[in-house]
């Protein structure tokens, strides 16, 4: 088995504001090995985006509070100096935005944005002009013409800027990958190309991915270990096997994988899951996911469940028993 | 469950218990609402609590520079913010003076907004010609700076209190007229208005009774702002002897009067201009307060 | 693009003959002749009369206004002032200088001490730093100029004795007049470098350049600040326009010999010609400001340039347009 290169360990986010507390993301384990592909999906609001964005200690410091620990190689990312942590950010984990649109500045030139990312972390001393010549190799690699690099983001599509953005990400060969939701943005058409770039990028380069979305096709065209997050917490875990072939789920993977349509079996309408997401200001007694739960017994409405284990495969829900953490 | 509720029932209130809701939380705006009551009372009872002709206005050459005390402070002697070069009471004056400060702010902002408003609700409403005629005169209109406009009206009309609001509305009529176009081009595309006009309302109902009310918070804020602005001005202006003629009180011609005594009798140049800040600042605070809450997305 | 701007250079040739149309129809609709306002109620009516001709205002409305447009298109002549007989230039070239330098340096101060305290206060928002200086900026919001002006020469000419307070003679001159004119312009300034900075400084871009790895000075000069530069840049031009405007009450405070001392000395003796001369030439500074306001839009933001590009090459159609679609 390949090494661990990111592990997380029991990770809370809460936002506190002047008006109300946010329990974004709930006591969540992860770990992600070299040249592994983790996606973590679940709805809007779930906590993926804030999980992501603790590993690169890049949430508001005023607001947002981090508890538990996140392993970098076994460093522990909290602890880093601002200089250490600095070579961490775009230099051996590197992020994708959710939105090309505004996640690149306006006022300065693609090009000139690369080269920023080449610069700081420039471990061989290359000389401006070697620079320069990576930057325009990158540009091709993601599908630009080298001789756009003077233009600027408003003179490019949502897809190309994707493309930037993704170029910049893998500017300075990351060992760890996070995509956000890199496709969410875009036309269907350009998801498939930016999806297939992403795949083939990530397996000439060996870098670990962790892929944030909300798309279970998504999922399965890229991931090999699969995160569902529900309500701040993985529900449940395993391989992208165990998730789609495996018998038992969840039922919010059950309801999760209702709400798509498929191709085979021919059904009157989709079934969806009813309600929302709870209010991450006033969660749920027991467990979060009972008020909409169509299998809901009394014990889910007072206590936590614990973790059923089958191999790899984790399950949190009082339906398998499981044993209390 | 019980704060759900809670929520729900505040959805229901009106708007403007809304915003006064949200306006109260600003201890800042709630100061400037304290310190404007207390110079509003003070300006609507000047006549009872200090009398115009004998106070304010008569000289009194035995009570000339009387330094400010709680001396004799009911009787008729009283001069807490002391006297002036012709014995007058400064307190009177400053009470008589806010008067017209506070009435100069209120109308002239007033008239600026209205005239200005209809401009720029013309304009975008009619669109075309009309829009382009009454834009380029307010191009024509802004490119003068404001207190030189103002000048030159009152260098052309002469100086009084009239010819003074006359100059400080005109000057700042561009202002809301693009203000209130920008904002009704915004709204004439939207549907609620489509909708009105295919009912079958007239054009002048639809600006009265669908885009005025739309358009009113950031006029509403600028009046604030423009408000203490105009405050500002007038005092300027007095003070060059362009407003308020002597021996009328208003706290930029008592500035003026003031500065030759600047090495003497400071206290005659500092409690007419921390009225004037005090007024200004306080108009600047419910200003403030009223944008933060009639428009959360503004607030920084 | 130098298309663009020569249009817009053009542009101000309409405008500032709406000025003089403005200016001239409301300095003539003053009540009552002005050779009996010169020359007092007891003149004899044959002296007014013959001083009226002097002038021309006993001619009709639109041959004076067509004189007074054909004079200066053809020789910048903007008539004789009526107090001293002489061209209007003769007083404004011996004063407009005087003025002009004020406003320079008190537009350098501004810029100097406004930008950067208002990045301080956006960068360490709620800080003690931020609120005193907002705080301070505030109640200088709320001050008059010529009182701010009186009372710093209260305190430093006066109490303290430390400064001149009348002329411009010696550097020491300067500095009361300038201190006043700094203050309000750089509160403003500080004001709106603030908000736009915070506004910025929440920006995904910025956290981009974070994720990049880039060290915090950088993420806020090079990536929040080149943004938030052209809210600045409009404050800065209007201010340098508003000053030209305000020296005229400052001047008055200090008895500077410049041209707003004039202007209100003009004023005051009914010297029409010199007063719509003098309110015309700071017209066309405030005008020519806003150019230059203009160019310094397109140095620093690629899309307003690719704007102006565009505008150059076509005739724009009537703004109008829009409003009718």
């Amino acid at each position: 088995m390949p090494n661990e290169l990111l592990k997380i360990e029991n990770l809370e986010i809460v936002y506190k504001t002047d008006m109300e507390t946010v329990h974004a993301v709930n006591g969540i384990d992860l770990s992600i090995h070299e040249q592994e592909t983790l996606g973590l999906v679940g709805e809007t609001g779930a906590g993926k985006t804030s999980t992501a964005l603790a590993i690169l200690r890049l949430l508001p410091d005023r607001t947002a509070k981090a508890t538990g620990r996140i392993l970098f190689q076994g460093e522990d990312i909290a602890a880093m100096s601002d200089e250490a942590l600095r070579e961490l950010r775009g230099g051996k984990i590197s992020m994708i935005f959710q939105d090309p649109m505004t996640s690149l500045n306006p006022v300065i030139s693609v090009g000139h944005q690369i080269a920023e990312a080449l610069a700081l972390h420039n471990t061989q001393n290359k000389t401006k002009e070697e620079i320069e010549a990576r930057v325009e190799e990158i540009l091709e690699l993601v599908g630009i013409p080298a001789n756009r690099k003077n233009d600027y983001p408003h003179q490019f599509s949502g897809g190309m800027k994707q493309r930037v953005v993704i170029a910049i990400a893998l500017s300075c060969n990351p060992q760890l990958l996070i995509a956000d939701e890199p496709t969410t943005a875009l036309d269907v058409t350009i998801q498939a190309q930016v999806l297939a770039m992403m795949n083939e990028l990530k397996e000439r380069l060996k870098t670990s991915l962790l892929m944030i979305t909300h798309d279970m096709g998504i999922i399965a065209q890229t991931c090999e270990k699969v995160g569902v997050m529900y309500a701040g917490e993985i529900i449940e875990y395993g391989s992208v096997e165990d998730l789609f072939e495996g018998k038992q789920h969840h039922p919010y993977t059950i309801g999760l994988f209702q709400s798509i349509p498929d191709i085979e079996h021919k059904k009157e309408r989709l079934e969806q899951i009813d309600g929302l997401m709870p209010d991450p200001t006033n969660l749920p007694k027991g467990c979060k996911f009972h008020p909409r739960c169509k299998q809901c017994m009394p014990i889910c409405r007072e206590e936590a469940p614990g973790v059923y284990v089958e191999g790899e495969h984790r399950i949190k829900c009082h339906l398998f028993g499981g044993t209390s953490r | 469950m019980n704060d759900t509720e809670k929520k729900l029932a505040l959805r229901k209130k009106s708007r403007s218990q809304m915003i006064w809701r949200q306006f109260r939380k600003s201890r800042t705006a709630i100061l400037g609402l304290c310190i404007l009551t207390v110079f509003v009372l003070f300006a609507v009872f000047a006549d009872v609590i200090e009398d115009f002709d004998t106070r304010a206005i008569a000289t009194n050459q035995q009570a000339r520079f009387e330094a400010p005390s709680l001396k004799n402070l009911f009787t008729e002697n009283a001069h807490i913010f002391g006297t002036d070069e012709y014995g007058r009471d400064v307190f009177a004056r400053i009470i008589h003076g806010a008067r017209v400060s506070l009435s100069i702010g209120i109308l002239a902002t007033s008239c600026s907004a209205v005239i200005g408003g209809l401009l720029g609700a013309v304009a975008a409403f009619y669109g075309k010609k009309w829009d382009f005629i009454i834009m380029r005169c307010m191009d024509i209109i802004s490119s003068i700076p404001s207190i030189l406009l103002a000048m030159a009206v009152v260098a052309a009309l002469g100086a009084n209190l009239t010819n003074l609001l006359i100059a400080l509305s005109f000057s700042s009529i561009a202002t809301y007229a693009r203000l209130v176009r920008s904002s009704v081009v915004t709204l004439v595309g939207q549907e609620f208005i489509e909708a009105a006009r295919a009912c079958g309302a007239s054009s002048f109902k639809i600006i009265v009774k669908h885009i005025i009310p739309n358009s009113l918070s950031p006029i509403i804020c600028q009046m604030a702002f423009s408000s203490s602005g105009m405050i500002l001005t007038a005092a300027s202006m007095s003070y060059l002897g362009l407003g308020i003629q002597p021996p009328d009180p208003e706290w930029g011609s008592m500035l003026a009067s003031a500065k030759t005594y600047i090495w003497s009798y400071p206290y005659l140049i500092t409690i007419p201009g921390i009225c004037i800040v005090l007024a200004a600042l306080s108009i600047t605070l419910i200003g403030d307060g009223l944008r933060d809450a009639l428009d959360p997305k503004l607030k920084d | 693009m130098y298309r663009y701007f020569i249009k817009r250079i053009l542009l101000i040739i309409p405008t500032m003959l709406g000025v003089i149309i403005l200016v001239f129809t409301i300095m003539s609709i003053t009540p009552g002749n002005p050779g009996r306002q010169i020359l007092g109620s007891s003149a004899p009516q044959s002296a007014v009369d013959e001083l009226n001709h002097e002038f021309g205002v006993d001619r009709p409305f639109f041959v004076r206004l067509g004189d007074y447009i054909w004079g200066i298109i053809t020789r910048l002549d903007f008539g004789e002032s009526w107090r001293t007989r002489q061209s209007v230039f003769v007083e404004i070239n011996a004063r407009f200088p005087v003025t002009l330098r004020l406003a320079l340096m008190a537009i350098i101060g501004e810029v100097l001490i406004g930008v950067p305290l208002g990045i301080v206060a956006a960068v360490k928002q709620y800080s003690p730093a931020d609120f005193i200086s907002t705080v301070i900026a505030m109640m200088l919001g709320s001050v008059p100029g010529f009182w701010l002006g009186l009372m710093l020469m209260l305190v430093f000419g006066v109490q303290l004795s430390l400064l001149p307070t009348a002329g411009l003679s010696t550097p020491a001159h300067y500095v009361l007049p300038l201190m006043t004119l700094i203050l309000p312009g750089a509160s403003g300034l500080l004001k709106i470098t603030r908000s736009t900075m915070l506004e910025c400084i929440r920006q995904d871009y910025v956290r981009t350049a974070r994720a990049k790895g880039a060290k915090e000075k950088s993420v806020i000069f090079n990536h929040a600040l080149r943004n938030a530069l052209l809210p600045i840049v409009t404050v800065c031009g209007i201010n340098f326009a508003y000053m030209l405007g305000g020296s005229v009450v400052i001047e008055n405070v200090f008895s500077i010999p410049g041209i707003g001392a004039i202007l209100v000395d003009s004023i005051n003796m009914k010297d029409i010609p010199q007063v719509m001369a003098i309110t015309i030439l700071f017209s066309f500074t405030f005008c020519l400001v806003m150019v230059f306001v203009d160019i310094a839009y397109s140095m620093l933001d690629p899309r307003v340039k690719a704007q102006y590009q565009a505008a150059g090459k076509r005739v724009k159609k009537v703004k109008s347009g829009e409003v009718a679609a």
